[in-house]
C-alpha cells in the first residue's frame, strides 16, 4: 500500500497523459573535454548515425507519420532520458546501463534492426555516454512518460458504480409492458423509430424454446401454448411458458454452453508432446449446468469457480466445493521443453485474460508488456493479479467425502495387497523354476545353434520341430533363441557370452555340435551359475578397499589432488562415485592422470584400458562424457578421461611404476557432488547403490535368465501344473482372496481437475513481459481502478478467495453489468454494449446506458439471479417484437441498435445439431457424464456433451463457427460458407436425419402426404404449411425417383426441409 | 400468418436450371423482391463478415507481386550446412569444439561435423548446392536463399508455431489464414488455405488454425495419405443421389428457401444462405476435379514423380492454379527432417525423396506463366547444429538457418544474410521468422502492420510487434 495515497478519497475520474517536463540542457557536461571538443564528437560520431539509422522510427517525424517504434524519440536530448517503454535509453556516463548500448550491441534490443553496426559506431556511442552524453538537441514539445491519472479515468462510464435510474416516460404509453420497454422505447422516439408488430404466438414461443432451451418446441408444445392463449391471455400463457421453460433441466445445457464459451472450456491442450487428456473435464461442465439449473446466485458462482475450496459458507459436498475450480482447473498448459519461464508466464496469462475479460469485461493482459495503452491498468497490475495465479497449482481432487474417498483408498489397497501377494508368489515360484534350469542351460544355447544350422539350409524349419527333437521346452527355446541374437546391444556387452559370439555362423555342413559350442555354452552356464552363487553368498567375499579415497567434490571445491602409492599393485581401479547426493548430474573428470617411477612419467591417456564403465554416455579421453571438452572450475584441460559417476575405469599397470598422480575435478557440465577412489583390487566395499557396475551387470544378467520375465518365463496359465499340491492350493487361495477384495471395492472415484493453493509469493513485474528481467515489487492485490487507492495486499494464501470477493462484489462496477449484457446479448443476438468483453475506453460504449445500469442494479437485488434476469428480459415487449422489416425503421437505424425489432438469428450449431436430433426423433435426452465424440454418426447425444478440443476441434463445431478453446470467447462470428452446406448436403449425419425424420413422420401420420406434411412443418417450423407449400411438396414427392438413388422422394424433402432457412434461423 | 406471395412454384422452378451461376440467382431473387411486391427495399443492412461472403476476394494494400504461395515445409527442420549454406571450415575443423558452440540448443553436442555432401556452384549465379538438390540446383537461377534466419527456441513444438504463426504459443492465426483474411480468395468454390499434410505433423490443427479469426479461414487440412478426390474435402462427394437428383433436390431447397426469403423482404444473410448453397454444389465438382490427378498428362506425373509428396506438388500447382490463395505442402506427417542421428542416410533420402518434385513444380509453374505471382518457400521451422549430437547427426539449431523464396516478386541467384564461419548462427543481414512473414505479406501486396483484427481489446497482427520488410531480396 502507498503511504502517500492513504488520505485520498475515493473519486472517480478520467485518464489523462501526465505529463513530467524534463528540462536537461547540454549543461550537465564533463569536465575533463572542452565543450567544442565534445560537441565536434557529436556532430562527427554521433549525430549522423543517429538520423541515418534511428530516426525512421524513433522521431518527432516518425511519431507525427505514426512510425514510432517502442515510444522512443532519439532526436533530443530529453527522448534519450526520458526513454520509451522500457525506460530511460541512456544515463549520461553510465553506458554498461544505458539501453541504447545494449541495443546496439545487440544484447537487449537489437537495434537497428536491419544489421549490427559497425564495431567502431557502437565504440564511438559508448564514448559518447562515458564523457556525459553531450547533446546539443533541445525538443519543442515537452516529453512526457505517461502516468495514469486515476482520478480521470474513473470517470469513464465503466469505472463509475451502476446507479439505478427511473424509466423515462414514454409519448406513447400504450406501448411499454416493463421498466425495460420503457428505456427502449424513449430512444426509439427520440429518433422518431416506430417499433414493428408483435411476433406472432408460433413465432413467440419458437423464439423463446430455442432460447432457453436451445431445442424447438415440439408440436404438442404449441398445442397446449396456442390453447393456453384461448382459455387464459397471451401475457398469462406467455409467462406460463417462460417459467415451464426455466425449469427444464434443458436450460442449464443451452445456457452452461453460452458460459462454456467464457471459461474457453476444452479437455486437452493445443500442443503434442507430453499432453494428458483431461479425462474428468466434465465434472466442470456439469457443474455449470447444475448451477444455473439451480439458480445460483451470480455472485456465488464466480466466487465458487475462483475460490470455492477456500470459501467458508460453500458446503460440505467435495463436489459443490470443488467441480467449480475447473475454470482454472482447466486452462492451458503450454510445452515447456525450452523455455519454461515464458511458458509458465504464458499460462498465467491464460487465467488473467480469462478471469478479466470473461468476469469483468477488462482487458487486463493488454497491460503483460507496458501500462495499458488505453485504460487505467498499469503493467504492475497485472502481475498482482499474475501473483495470484503463480501461487495456485493444478491438482487432480476426487470429489466424494472424505470418508468414502477413504474407504475407497482403504478398498483399493486392500485389492492391491492381495494382488501383490499373489503376484510375489507366483514370481518366486517361477524364479524357483527358472533356477531349477541352471544346469540346462548348455543346451538351449546348444539347442539355439542347432536351429541355426538347420535353419541355414531349411527356411521353413520351425524352432518348435527342434525344441521337441532335442527335448527342450520350445517357448524357452524360442526366446533363448532371441535372446542370443548378435545384433542386440545387450548381449554383445556380456563378457562370459564373448566365445559364443566369436563362433562362426553355422551352416549345414557344421558337424552336429562343434567343441568350441559346448565351451561357449558351458563358459556362459558356469558364468550364470557364478552370479547365483554370489547373489546366495555362497562366494567367499574378497573385500577389496580402496587405496584413496578423496574428499567430497562439488562446486565449493570442483577440484582435488590426488596420489596413490602402488608399489606392488598390478591393476588399476580408477572409480567415481556420485557421493550419495541423489542428484544425477555427476561429471568427473580424471585431470593429467599418470604413472610415476622414480623419473618417468607415464600418461595413462597413452595406456589402453582393459574396460572402462560409466552409467551416462560413454568414458573419453580429453573430452567430457558428452564429447565436450574438460572443463573444470571454468578452466579448461586439454588431457584427462572424462566420465560420469559411477564410473569403474581398470588399467593393467606396467611394470616398475610405483606412483598413481591425477586430479580429480567436477566437470563444467556437473551439478552434483562426487567422490574419487583409486583401487588395487577389484572394488567391493562400497554401499549396495553404489555397486560396483560388474555386479550390477551380474544381478542384470540373473534377472534376464532367471526372474519372473526371464528366459525360462512361464505363463500364469502354465504355472499350476508346475507347483506341488500345496503350493497349488496356497495359490488358489490367494487368487480367491484377490477376487473377493476386487467384488467389494465400492464404485470408482469421480474426479476433477482443480487448483489449489501452493504458495503466498509475490511475483516482480517482468520488464516488457520478460520473466528474465524482474523490475519492481507487484504485490497481489485488486486492481486500483476498481478497488481505489488504498488497497489492501492480499496475504492469506493465493489470495484467490480475496479476489473473488473483490470480482463477485456488489462494490464492483463491472461484474454485474457484465454479466447483464452477456444474457442480454444472447437473448437479442448482440449486447446493449456491442463488446462483451470489453468495458474499457476500446470497447463500444452501451446503446442503452441507464438501462444498463438499472438492470444491473435490480439484478443484484434481485439476489444475483439469472433466472430473475431472463424473466424480465423475455416478459418485456421488447423481447417479443417480431423480427418483421419495416422500410422507415431501416433508413434511420439499419442495423437495428435501438431495437425496433427482434434479431432474426441463426441457430448456434450447438442448437441446430439437436434440432436436427430432435425432430428425427433420434435425440438422447440423458444429461451428464463424460464427453462422447461428435465424429460419432450415432452419438444422439446433445452437442454440449461433445468432446471439445483445443489441439483438434471437431469439424462440424469448427465449421459452424464455434470458437477456438485456447482463449476466452466473447461472441461468435458467424460465417456463411460452402463447406457448411456440403455438410447439409452429403453428410452421412444429415442423412440419417433426414431418413429418420421421414420414417417418423410416416410412422405418426399414415401415408396421406398433406398430413405427412402438416406434420413435418409442425415439428420443423412449430407451424402448418400453406397451399403453395403443400403443392410445393406434392410436386416433388411425386416426381419420379432414378433407380440409383439411394433416397426415397420422400426422404429427400425431408433432408431440403432439415436443411431449409427456416429450420436454421429464428424469427 | 399468411404466405401470399404471387412467386409461382412453375415460373421459380422454370427459372432453376441446372448450373445455375451466381449471377442468374442474384438476379432471380431480386425479382423476386419484385414479384414479392416489395420494390423499394431500402439501403440494405451493411454487409459484414457475418452476412456477406467472407472469402470474396478483397483489394490489398498495394500492388503484390505475389498473388498466392505454396510452403514446401520440410519440417523436422532440415540442415542448413548440408543443404544450402556450404561451409568449408567444417572440413578443416572437423571434430574439435569451436569457442561460439556453446549456444544453447536442446542437447549435447560434441565437435564440429563436416558435411558428407558435396556443394557445386549452380546456374549462371553460381550459388553453390548440395548434391542432395541437384534438380533444385538446376532452378537455383530462380531461387532466393536465406541464409541468415533465426527463431527463438531450438524446440519444435514453439518453432512450428512461430513459423506458421508468429509466436510461440498456440493462440494465434496461422499465416494462411492471415492472407485469406487479408485478401479473401480467387476461387469461391475451394477453401482459400489449403494444408496437404500426409498424417498430422507435430503440434498438429493449431499450425494452420484460424484462431480468433472467423472459422472460414481455418486451413482445410487434407490427409494427402490417400489423395481420394471424393474424400478430401469433408462431405464433398454425395453418395446416395446422383447429379441430376441431387440438382432436383437443391432445386426444391431454393425454391422454398425463396419462398421464405420473400416473406421475410430482406435479409442478407438468408440470401447469402442461399447463394452459399449453389456454391457446396458447385464445390463437389469443381474440388473433385481439382484433386483428381488422373487429368494430368503421364509426362507431367512423371515429372512431379509418382511419390506422395510429388502428387502433393501437383496439387498444389491444380490449386493455385485455381486461385487458392495459399497450399502448404508438409513433407510428411510428424517431423521427418529431424535427422538427429545419422544426417547423411537421413537427409540423402529426404532432399532426394523431394528434389525432383520441387524442381518439376517450380519448372512447370514458369511454363505456364504462374512462377511470376506464385511465391515459393522452402524450408523447416529451424536448421540443425554444425556440431555433431551423437558423431553423427545434428541438433536442432534456432540460431541460424536456411529457407528460399522462388518466383512472386523475389530475386532469383541470390545468397542473402549470411551465418558465422561454422553456419551455427545468422550474423550478417539476420532475419527473423517475423522478418520473413513481413516480407511475404508485403509480396502478396499486405502492409504487415495495417493487417490487423480487432480482437480482446487490442489490434492483432501476424508479426505481433516486430518484422522488417527484407526489401533486398524483392525484385
Amino acid at each position: 500500500m502507498d503511504p502517500n495515497t492513504l488520505a485520498l478519497p475515493r473519486i472517480r475520474v478520467l485518464w489523462i497523459a501526465h505529463v513530467v517536463l524534463l528540462f536537461f540542457g547540454p549543461t550537465a557536461l564533463p569536465t575533463h573535454a572542452t565543450e567544442a571538443e565534445d560537441r565536434e564528437f557529436f556532430e562527427a560520431k554521433i549525430r549522423p548515425v543517429l538520423v541515418e539509422h534511428c530516426y525512421s522510427c524513433h522521431s518527432q517525424d516518425a511519431k507525427t507519420n505514426n512510425k514510432l517504434k517502442g515510444g522512443l524519440l532519439l532526436d533530443s536530448r530529453q527522448g534519450l532520458l526520458v526513454g520509451g517503454d522500457s525506460g530511460p535509453a541512456m544515463t549520461p556516463k553510465i553506458p554498461d546501463t544505458s539501453l541504447i548500448i545494449a541495443a546496439l550491441r545487440h544484447e537487449e534490443f537489437e537495434m537497428p534492426p536491419s544489421g549490427k553496426l559497425a564495431a567502431e559506431v557502437i565504440e564511438n556511442f559508448t564514448a559518447w555516454i562515458k564523457r556525459g552524453a553531450f547533446d546539443p538537441r533541445t525538443s519543442d514539445t515537452a516529453i512526457a512518460r505517461a502516468t495514469i491519472d486515476y482520478d480521470v479515468g474513473r470517470q469513464f462510464w465503466s469505472f463509475k458504480n451502476p446507479m439505478a435510474t427511473p424509466p423515462p416516460r414514454n409519448t406513447d404509453t400504450s406501448w411499454a409492458q416493463t421498466d425495460i420497454d420503457k428505456f427502449i422505447k424513449a430512444r426509439l422516439e427520440q429518433q422518431g423509430l416506430k417499433p414493428v408488430e408483435q411476433a406472432t404466438p408460433h413465432d413467440l414461443l419458437r423464439r423463446a424454446t430455442f432460447d432457453l432451451t436451445g431445442l424447438p418446441p415440439t408440436p404438442e408444445e404449441m398445442q397446449f401454448f396456442l390453447q393456453a392463449i384461448k382459455n387464459t391471455t397471451l401475457p398469462q400463457a406467455y409467462a406460463e411458458a417462460i417459467s415451464r421453460l426455466l425449469s427444464s433441466t434443458h436450460y442449464g445445457e443451452r445456457w452452461g454452453r453460452h458460459w462454456l464459451d467464457v471459461a474457453r472450456y476444452a479437455e486437452d491442450q493445443a500442443h503434442t508432446f507430453g499432453v494428458r487428456r483431461r479425462m474428468h473435464a466434465h465434472e466442470y461442465r456439469d457443474w455449470v449446468i447444475e448451477a444455473l439449473n439451480n439458480d445460483m446466485p451470480y455472485d456465488q458462482f464466480i466466487k465458487m469457480q475462483l475460490a470455492g475450496d477456500l470459501l467458508p459458507d460453500a458446503g460440505s459436498s467435495p463436489r459443490t466445493r470443488f467441480a467449480g475450480l475447473g475454470i482454472l482447473g482447466l486452462g492451458a498448459i503450454y510445452y515447456k521443453n525450452s523455455d519454461k519461464a515464458q511458458a509458465q508466464a504464458d499460462e498465467l496469462d491464460d487465467r488473467i485474460d480469462t478471469v478479466t475479460r470473461g468476469l469483468l469485461g477488462l482487458t487486463v493482459s493488454c497491460a503483460r508488456c507496458h501500462d495499458h495503452k488505453f485504460d487505467p491498468i498499469p503493467t504492475q497490475d497485472y502481475y498482482s493479479l499474475a501473483g495470484i495465479f503463480h501461487n495456485t497449482r493444478m491438482v487432480d481432487k476426487p470429489l466424494a467425502s472424505e470418508d468414502v474417498v477413504n474407504a475407497y483408498k482403504a478398498a483399493e489397497n486392500l485389492v492391491k495387497q492381495h494382488e501383490n501377494a499373489a503376484k510375489q508368489f507366483r514370481n518366486q515360484r517361477k524364479s524357483e523354476l527358472a533356477e531349477m534350469q541352471r544346469q540346462n542351460i548348455h543346451e538351449y544355447m546348444a539347442g539355439v545353434w542347432q536351429y541355426r544350422k538347420r535353419k541355414s539350409s531349411d527356411n521353413d524349419i520351425k524352432i518348435k520341430t527342434v525344441a521337441e527333437e532335442l527335448d527342450l521346452v520350445p517357448s524357452w527355446l524360442e526366446r533363448w533363441e532371441k535372446f542370443l541374437n548378435p545384433s542386440n546391444k545387450y548381449i554383445t556387452s556380456i563378457a562370459s557370452l564373448q566365445p559364443w559370439l566369436a563362433l562362426a555362423a553355422p551352416t549345414d555342413h557344421s558337424e552336429t555340435l562343434p567343441t568350441q559350442v559346448v565351451t561357449a555354452a558351458t563358459t556362459f552356464e558356469a558364468h550364470l551359475n557364478y552370479c547365483l552363487d554370489e547373489r546366495d553368498g555362497k562366494l567367499r567375499e574378497q573385500t577389496a578397499k580402496a587405496v584413496f579415497v578423496s574428499q567430497r567434490v562439488d562446486k565449493s571445491r570442483p577440484l582435488v589432488n590426488i596420489k596413490v602409492d602402488l608399489k606392488g599393485a598390478r591393476r588399476l581401479f580408477l572409480v567415481i562415485t556420485d557421493a550419495g547426493d541423489g542428484i544425477n548430474s555427476d561429471w568427473g573428470d580424471w585431470i593429467n592422470p599418470r604413472l610415476v617411477k622414480r623419473d618417468t612419467e607415464k600418461s595413462l591417456l597413452d595406456l589402453n584400458w582393459v574396460s572402462a564403465t560409466t552409467d551416462h554416455s560413454t568414458v573419453r579421453k580429453n573430452l567430457n562424457s558428452a564429447g565436450q571438452p574438460l572443463k573444470v572450475d571454468g578452466k579448461l584441460y586439454p588431457k584427462g578421461i572424462g566420465t560420469h559417476a559411477y564410473s569403474v575405469i581398470e588399467y593393467k599397470l606396467p611394470p616398475g611404476f610405483d606412483q598413481f598422480i591425477s586430479q580429480g575435478g567436477l566437470d563444467g557440465s556437473g551439478e552434483g557432488s562426487i567422490e574419487f577412489r583409486v583401487y588395487t583390487n577389484p572394488p567391493r566395499d562400497l554401499l549396495p547403490n553404489n555397486e560396483s557396475p560388474e555386479r550390477r551387470s551380474r544381478k542384470e544378467l540373473i534377472k534376464r535368465v532367471f526372474s519372473a520375465s526371464g528366459l525360462f518365463q512361464i505363463n500364469d496359465k502354465d504355472l499350476p501344473e508346475q507347483l506341488t499340491d500345496s503350493q497349488q492350493q496356497e495359490l488358489i487361495s490367494l487368487e480367491n482372496e484377490t477376487a473377493a477384495a476386487k467384488n467389494s471395492l465400492p464404485p470408482s472415484l469421480p474426479m476433477a481437475h482443480v487448483v489449489q493453493d501452493s504458495g503466498n509469493k509475490d511475483l516482480h513485474v517482468y520488464i516488457r513481459g520478460d520473466p528474465a528481467r524482474p523490475g519492481e515489487a507487484a504485490p497481489r492485490r485488486f486492481l486500483r481502478i476498481l478497488t481505489g487507492d488504498n488497497r489492501i495486499p492480499y496475504t492469506n494464501g493465493s489470495g484467490r478467495l480475496a479476489l473473488a470477493n473483490d470480482i463477485a462484489s456488489p462494490d464492483n462496477p463491472l461484474t454485474a453489468r457484465v454479466i447483464v449484457n452477456r444474457v442480454w446479448q444472447h437473448h437479442f443476438g448482440r449486447g446493449l454494449v456491442d463488446t462483451p468483453s470489453n468495458f474499457g475506453t476500446q470497447g463500444s460504449p452501451p446503446t442503452h446506458p441507464e438501462l444498463l445500469d438499472t438492470l444491473s442494479v435490480r439484478f443484484m437485488n434481485a439476489g444475483w439471479s439469472l433466472k430473475w434476469l431472463h424473466r424480465e428480459i423475455m416478459l418485456s415487449t421488447t423481447y417479443q417484437l417480431s423480427s418483421n422489416h419495416s422500410a422507415n425503421a431501416e433508413t434511420i437505424d439499419p442495423e437495428n441498435r435501438l431495437l425496433w425489432r427482434m434479431n432474426r438469428r441463426r441457430l448456434e450449431v450447438e442448437s441446430w445439431r439437436d434440432a436436427l436430433l430432435s425432430v428425427s426423433g433420434n435425440l438422447d435426452r440423458t444429461t451428464g457424464g463424460p464427453t462422447v465424440s461428435l465424429d460419432d454418426t450415432n452419438n444422439n447425444r446433445r452437442t454440449v456433451y461433445g468432446a471439445i478440443s483445443r489441439h483438434n476441434l471437431n469439424g462440424l463445431l469448427r465449421l459452424f463457427d464455434f470458437p477456438d478453446a485456447n482463449v476466452t470467447s466473447a461472441v461468435r462470428t458467424e460465417t456463411t460458407v460452402p463447406q457448411q452446406q456440403l455438410f447439409v448436403l452429403n453428410s452421412d449425419f444429415f442423412v440419417k436425419q433426414a431418413k429418420s425424420l421421414a420414417a417418423r413422420v410416416e410412422a405418426e401420420s399414415g401415408k396421406n402426404l398433406e398430413t405427412q406434411v402438416h406434420r413435418i412443418y409442425q415439428l420443423l417450423f412449430a407451424r402448418n404449411p400453406d397451399q403453395q407449400e403443400l403443392a410445393i411438396a406434392d410436386d416433388f414427392v411425386s416426381q419420379q425417383n432414378p433407380k440409383t438413388a439411394k433416397l426415397s422422394r420422400w426422404e429427400q424433402y425431408a433432408q431440403v426441409l432439415l436443411g431449409s432457412n427456416e429450420f436454421l434461423y429464428v424469427d | 400468418m399468411t404466405h401470399d406471395t404471387n412467386l409461382s412454384r412453375r415460373s421459380l422452378l422454370s427459372k432453376i436450371g441446372t448450373g445455375m451461376g451466381t449471377l442468374g440467382l442474384a438476379g432471380l431473387l431480386h425479382e423476386q423482391q419484385m414479384l414479392a411486391g416489395d420494390p423499394s427495399a431500402g439501403p440494405r443492412v451493411k454487409a459484414t463478415a457475418s452476412t456477406g461472403n467472407a472469402l470474396a476476394t478483397k483489394p490489398p494494400h498495394f500492388a503484390p507481386k505475389a498473388k498466392r504461395i505454396i510452403h514446401l515445409f520440410m519440417n523436422g527442420g532440415p540442415s542448413q550446412v548440408d543443404t544450402f549454406d556450404p561451409k568449408p571450415m567444417l572440413e578443416k575443423y572437423h571434430g574439435k569444439r569451436p569457442p561460439g558452440a556453446d549456444l544453447k540448443t536442446e542437447r549435447g553436442t560434441g565437435g564440429l561435423l563436416k558435411s558428407p555432401f558435396k556443394f557445386s556452384n549452380c546456374g549462371e549465379s553460381g550459388l553453390p548446392v548440395s548434391e542432395i538438390y541437384p534438380e533444385v540446383g538446376k532452378c537455383i537461377d530462380d531461387i532466393c536463399v536465406i541464409r541468415s534466419m533465426h527463431t527463438d527456441v531450438p524446440n519444435h513444438e514453439p518453432s512450428l508455431l512461430m513459423m506458421n504463426s508468429g509466436i510461440t504459443q498456440p493462440t494465434r492465426p496461422s499465416m494462411g489464414s492471415w492472407l485469406c483474411y487479408g485478401l479473401g480468395n480467387e476461387n469461391q468454390n475451394l477453401p482459400g488455405f489449403v494444408v496437404l499434410c500426409p498424417g498430422k505433423p507435430v503440434v498438429g490443427p493449431q499450425l494452420w488454425s484460424n484462431s480468433f479469426l472467423p472459422g472460414v479461414y481455418q486451413g482445410c487440412h487434407i490427409n494427402n495419405s490417400n489423395m481420394d478426390p471424393t474424400r478430401v474435402i469433408p462431405h464433398i462427394n454425395n453418395r446416395h443421389l446422383d447429379h441430376e437428383t441431387q440438382r432436383q433436390q437443391l432445386n426444391l431447397m431454393t425454391q422454398l428457401n425463396s419462398k421464405h426469403l420473400a416473406e421475410r423482404t430482406s435479409d442478407n444473410q438468408l440470401e447469402a444462405r442461399i447463394a452459399s448453397l449453389e456454391m457446396a454444389f458447385r464445390m463437389q465438382s469443381e474440388a473433385q476435379e481439382a484433386f483428381d490427378l488422373n487429368r494430368e498428362s503421364k509426362a507431367t506425373r512423371e515429372d512431379y514423380g509418382n511419390g506422395q509428396f510429388g502428387n502433393a506438388c501437383l496439387v498444389a500447382r491444380r490449386l493455385v492454379e485455381r486461385g487458392v490463395r495459399m497450399v502448404q505442402v508438409f513433407y510428411g506427417g510428424g517431423q521427418p527432417w529431424d535427422d538427429h542421428g545419422n544426417i547423411e542416410s537421413g537427409h540423402r533420402t529426404k532432399g532426394l525423396a523431394s528434389d525432383k518434385s520441387i524442381a518439376a513444380l517450380l519448372r512447370d509453374l514458369k511454363s505456364r506463366g504462374l512462377l511470376e505471382d506464385t511465391l515459393i518457400l522452402w524450408g523447416g521451422e529451424f536448421g540443425r547444429t554444425p556440431v555433431s549430437e551423437g558423431g553423427n547427426g545434428r541438433d536442432h539449431n534456432n540460431h541460424g538457418f536456411s529457407v528460399w523464396l522462388a518466383g512472386g516478386g523475389v530475386k532469383g541467384g541470390m545468397a542473402y544474410g549470411a551465418t558465422d564461419e561454422f553456419g551455427f548462427a545468422a550474423q550478417e543481414n539476420k532475419v527473423h521468422v517475423h522478418d520473413l512473414h513481413a516480407t511475404i505479406l508485403h509480396l502478396m501486396g499486405l502492409d504487415h502492420e495495417n493487417l490487423t483484427y480487432r480482437y480482446s481489446g487490442r489490434d492483432f497482427r501476424l508479426t505481433d510487434v516486430h518484422g522488417r520488410v527484407v526489401n533486398e531480396i524483392i525484385a
